[in-house]
């Protein structure tokens, strides 16, 4: 019988920690959940059931210890399944309420520790002292505990209303959909304004979007769910449905992320998404603006292209790719020496000198190296072009060869022309002073 | 294509054996003995025309710059003269391992031959 008081002051202790644990659960501090949670794994519960019961068990209040002992780890688990749930302050609330139950746990063991006879002085003085100031050290260290936990709960609180309020004042969409339906618990301004009606909160995301359906997002829901695999998604097409009826195309960033309870257990998603429609359409629209200049670029009969304010080619239309047989950057690796024939350089050089140092349009007639080797007169023209600060030349090059070979020919012809009438002036005045010399003969011959 | 320079033309350049390519003939110039030419050969000493019969003669670049830039082509037979013609022009176009020579004659009767040669020069 000496061990009794020792027992029991024991057992006071550990229901002191149970107690303290359960606290600090509730209010976001770590602490081990199992004997929490779980009445036979608790230090009570393995002196309950490995010995005091046995022991002990043939008296009527020690039968009321042990269900006692149960009642309240089932209220444990009720307030930390509140708590994962969100419920923060219901599982608060539900501490008085152990308390309670605690105090009947107390009072029992002093009554069994009474019917035992323990109380009468059987036991050493010295152990029983030593236990009496364990307790009142647990007792002091719960207390400071208790003051942590106030402090802590009270910044806590405070923190979580300011992140509570900064989601709610986001421009992006948030909800937190919890369990396997995903019923909305949480919706921030952001998410509601999408709704005419916004009283959302409670029910299932299928039920609140049906135009989702068939597009994806349940069944990513569901895997981030099932699987705790977060996912993100960029610029994703959604199609909505409109209050009037009508359905409407938009974009949006998306990441689901699963969301824990302090069992580490899967019970919701949160959903975070951003409306990128703007800038996904206005890109789309820069993209089949290029495209327009790409096919008109190609379709003209000319070669075109683009250089940057230092002469860098950017781009090139097909034209210019089938005359050189290589693209932009083997050309400009190649540099405009290659291209240009090396009578025309110089004038392409002031000329293109005097264009740049004045942003004017830059013009000439230069031949140009076919990929076969061959030289082509062409009409090349630059423009510049400014935008945001950027100066770019957007350029053509005309074949004018046949136009050129006509000016010469015609130019050629007109020069053998008068060389020609020169050439039979000149013949004829040989033929005509051949005639006067035999005139003149004749005459001599015929004088007397 | 490249032209050769009038004022550069010697008398190698015109040596060769020549085909009519094409000919431009006047009322004037159908007497001219070279009118319907179909080869001129011309060799270093004398040359060789072609037109169902053969005739040989003697040829001569001649230059009289101080009258006209063009060098002249004149051909004798006999000592006489019987065709004088300006060179208009000397054309090169690159014809794959070989080069295509025309040379464009105009005789003083008016006559026009465009002659051809499918060979390297031989200077």
């Amino acid at each position: 019988m000496n061990q009794i008081p020792f027992d029991f002051e024991q057992a006071r202790a550990k229901h002191l920690l149970f107690k303290s644990r359960l606290r600090s659960l509730l209010y976001g501090l770590p602490a081990d959940v199992t004997p929490v949670i779980s009445h036979t794994e608790c230090q009570v519960g393995q002196w309950i059931y490995s010995e005091a019961l046995p022991a002990y068990g043939h008296i009527p209040e020690m039968q009321d210890l042990e269900r006692v002992h149960r009642d309240i780890h089932t209220v444990a688990r009720t307030l930390v399944a509140l708590y994962n749930d969100g419920k923060v302050e219901e599982a608060r609330a539900g501490l008085e309420e152990v308390e309670k139950t605690a105090q009947q746990l107390t009072t029992l063991l002093s009554a069994v520790e009474a019917k035992l006879g323990a109380g009468e002085g059987t036991a050493g003085d010295k152990a029983v002292d030593a236990h009496i100031s364990e307790l009142t050290s647990l007792a002091r260290a719960n207390e400071k505990l208790e003051e942590v936990i106030r402090s802590h709960s009270g910044r806590l609180s405070a923190e979580r209303q300011t992140l509570y309020d900064a989601l709610m004042q986001l421009p992006a969409t948030i909800a937190v959909l919890k369990g396997p339906d995903h019923v909305f618990e949480l919706a921030n301004p952001a998410f509601l304004a999408g709704f005419p009606n916004p009283d959302i909160l409670g029910k299932p995301v299928r039920e609140v979007l049906p135009s989702l359906e068939g597009q994806g997002f349940f069944e990513l829901i569901n895997h981030v769910y099932r699987t705790g695999e977060p996912f993100t998604g960029n610029e994703m097409k959604i199609i909505v449905s409109l209050e009037d009826g009508t359905r409407a195309e938009a974009y949006i960033n998306l990441n689901y992320q699963a969301l824990r309870n302090a069992l580490g257990e899967i019970d919701g998603v949160i959903s975070f998404s951003y409306n990128v429609s703007e800038a996904v359409l206005a890109r789309k629209q820069a993209e089949e603006s290029e495209k327009r200049f790409r096919f008109l670029s190609n379709a003209m009969p000319v070669q075109t292209w683009t250089a940057d304010a230092a002469g860098t080619l950017q781009y090139v239309n097909e034209g210019w790719r089938s005359y050189f047989g290589k693209d932009a950057d083997a050309l400009q690796a190649e540099g405009w020496n290659r291209i240009v024939h090396p009578d025309d350089l110089a004038q392409v050089r002031e000329k293109w000198a005097a264009a740049a140092g004045s942003h004017s349009i830059f013009e000439a007639e230069v031949r140009l190296r076919q990929h076969t080797g061959n030289y082509r007169w062409h009409l090349v023209r630059a423009v510049p072009y400014t935008s945001d600060d950027v100066l770019t030349w957007y350029g053509t090059s005309t074949d004018i060869h046949d136009m050129k070979s006509l000016q010469d020919q015609l130019r050629q012809s007109y020069e053998d022309l008068e060389v020609k009438v020169k050439f039979r002036n000149i013949e004829l005045e040989r033929a005509l002073r051949e005639l006067q010399k035999e005139v003149e003969t004749l005459r001599a011959a015929s004088t007397p | 294509m490249r032209y050769i320079d009038l004022s550069a033309i010697t008398q190698e350049h015109v040596r060769g054996c020549w085909e009519v390519e094409s000919r431009m003939v006047n009322p004037g110039s159908q007497q001219n003995l070279f009118a319907d030419v179909r080869i001129i050969e011309i060799k270093p000493d004398h040359y060789r025309s072609v037109n169902g019969k053969e005739r040989r003669g003697l040829w001569q670049v001649v230059r009289e710059e101080e009258l006209i830039y063009n060098p002249q082509l004149k051909f004798f037979i006999e000592g006489n003269e019987v065709g004088n013609a300006i060179i208009t022009r000397l054309r090169v176009d690159e014809a794959g391992q070989s080069e295509l020579y025309k040379l464009t004659l105009y005789f003083h009767t008016g006559l026009e031959l465009t002659l051809q040669k499918n060979s390297p020069l031989p200077i």
